[in-house]
């Protein structure tokens, strides 16, 4: 069965304002979607709306021909949400946060595969120090490491990138592209250019079309 | 979620105590204020230290939920599929900071209020069995509230009146065992019924209450 998100018809609105109407388009495995739109455009709305977090005003969002809500498990155990807010708790360490995603993605608790997130980002040496301790870019890197949690299939970022230094920016488009390569796909928002990424395997929606 | 709740509360051990001292702080001035005699003490106990476990238990629903929403985390659980046991987990946290604390000490409360013996272990036994209750309740109340700017306060206005029942039982347990011993059971029954249906419901429509808050 093909990993393909459809979305259809869609529109969202914040208050009493519409963000964005009437928007369709796919995310195929190996795509790699980029969210495009002046802030406010409704790109966060969008992404949260494709997690099942908020309620679509009108249209669908379907995953494998099925709806996409947050009680299709299906679905919620196929994709991972990193979101504006890391979702971690401040006075938990590194691996104490990634320790309870573990139960939480229903994986196995298993310290090595923390261990080996935590060295993928680079950021194991800091794994015993808390949250509140850490720079703003590395809490953003411990974030990023529950993508590496079990495997999935729908990454969904919202900008990834805010605070990562260059180096580390290179390490997360590294792997978005191994992701891709597994036949995963990603649907985010950024404002930072994807240089490393082949253009071939990118999908560019613009959301302020008016 | 049980251990990771239970952590950040050790690790905030702060927001802990201030539920108990709370509780402690209310049922100490009571008798200080009112100036009577001893004889009345008894009398007062049952509703004034159910009273004052209501209000320090609903002193730290605010939180239940709302550092879980401002730091994300709590997208995270409601996509997790396990929203229910992780409901649970929190409320029993919950209760197992504020509930149980306030539950251990409440002999030393009631012996300043000149209970003794069975009145005694009626109050703890009452205050075991109803505290449970008031958190998984309070759990609805929280995350109805969730995200909403005034949240804390208008949790006590929802919470408050869904209380009732439990306080009416609680202290009738207590105020029987001064008056009717026979009843005593009654009463600790009911509490116990109440509690079963909150923890099987209660977190059905927290999560049901989550899910529309984190909107």
């Amino acid at each position: 069965m093909s990993k393909q998100l459809t979305i259809q018809g869609l529109q969202c609105e914040r208050g009493e304002r519409v963000l964005f109407s009437d928007l369709s388009f796919t995310v195929e495995p190996g795509q790699l979607c980029h969210l495009n739109g002046a802030n406010g455009s409704g790109k966060t709305t969008l992404l949260r709306t494709i997690a099942g977090y908020t309620l679509p005003y009108a249209g669908t969002v379907s995953w494998n021909e099925k709806p996409a809500t947050l009680s299709n498990s299906s679905y919620t155990q196929a994709y991972r949400y990193v979101g504006h807010q890391n979702g971690l708790k401040k006075s938990l360490n590194a691996r104490e946060n990634l320790e309870f995603f573990q139960q939480l993605y229903g994986l196995n608790a298993s310290s090595d595969s923390v261990t080996s997130a935590l060295e993928t980002l680079k950021i194991n040496d800091k794994s015993q120090l808390s949250i509140r301790d850490l720079s703003q870019g590395q809490q953003r890197k411990i974030a990023l490491a529950r993508l590496l949690l079990g495997s999935s299939d729908l990454w969904i970022l919202d900008e990834p990138f805010t605070s990562l230094d260059l180096a580390s920016r290179n390490l997360i488009e590294n792997l978005m592209q191994q992701h891709l390569h597994q036949e995963g796909s990603i649907i985010l928002t950024t404002h930072h250019p994807l240089v490393n990424i082949p253009s071939g395997s990118i999908h560019v929606i613009e959301l302020d079309r008016e | 979620m049980l251990k990771r709740d239970l952590l950040l509360a050790v690790r905030n051990y702060n927001d802990v105590l201030i539920g108990l001292f709370f509780f402690i702080v209310v049922v100490a001035l009571i008798p200080i204020s009112l100036n009577e005699s001893t004889q009345i003490l008894p009398r007062l106990a049952p509703g004034l230290v159910w009273i004052a476990a209501l209000l320090s238990s609903i002193l730290s629903l605010a939180r239940l939920f709302e550092e879980d929403h401002a730091d994300g985390s709590l997208d995270l659980i409601l996509s997790s599929g396990s929203v229910y046991q992780c409901v649970l987990a929190k409320v029993a946290a919950h209760w197992l900071v504020t509930g149980l604390p306030l539950t251990l000490i409440s002999p030393l409360i009631g012996l300043a209020y000149n209970l003794h013996g069975e009145q005694l272990s009626t109050l703890f036994m009452s205050l075991l069995v109803g505290t449970p209750v008031l958190s998984c309740i309070g759990a609805i109340g929280a995350a109805l509230t969730t995200g909403l700017r005034s949240g804390s306060s208008i949790i006590a206005l929802i919470v408050l009146p869904l209380n009732i029942p439990v306080m009416v039982y609680g202290a009738a347990a207590v105020r029987s065992s001064i008056n009717s011993p026979d009843n005593v059971m009654t009463y600790l029954l009911l509490l116990t019924a109440m509690l079963i249906i909150a923890v099987v419901f209660a977190p059905i429509a927290t999560a049901a209450a989550l899910k529309i808050s984190n909107d």
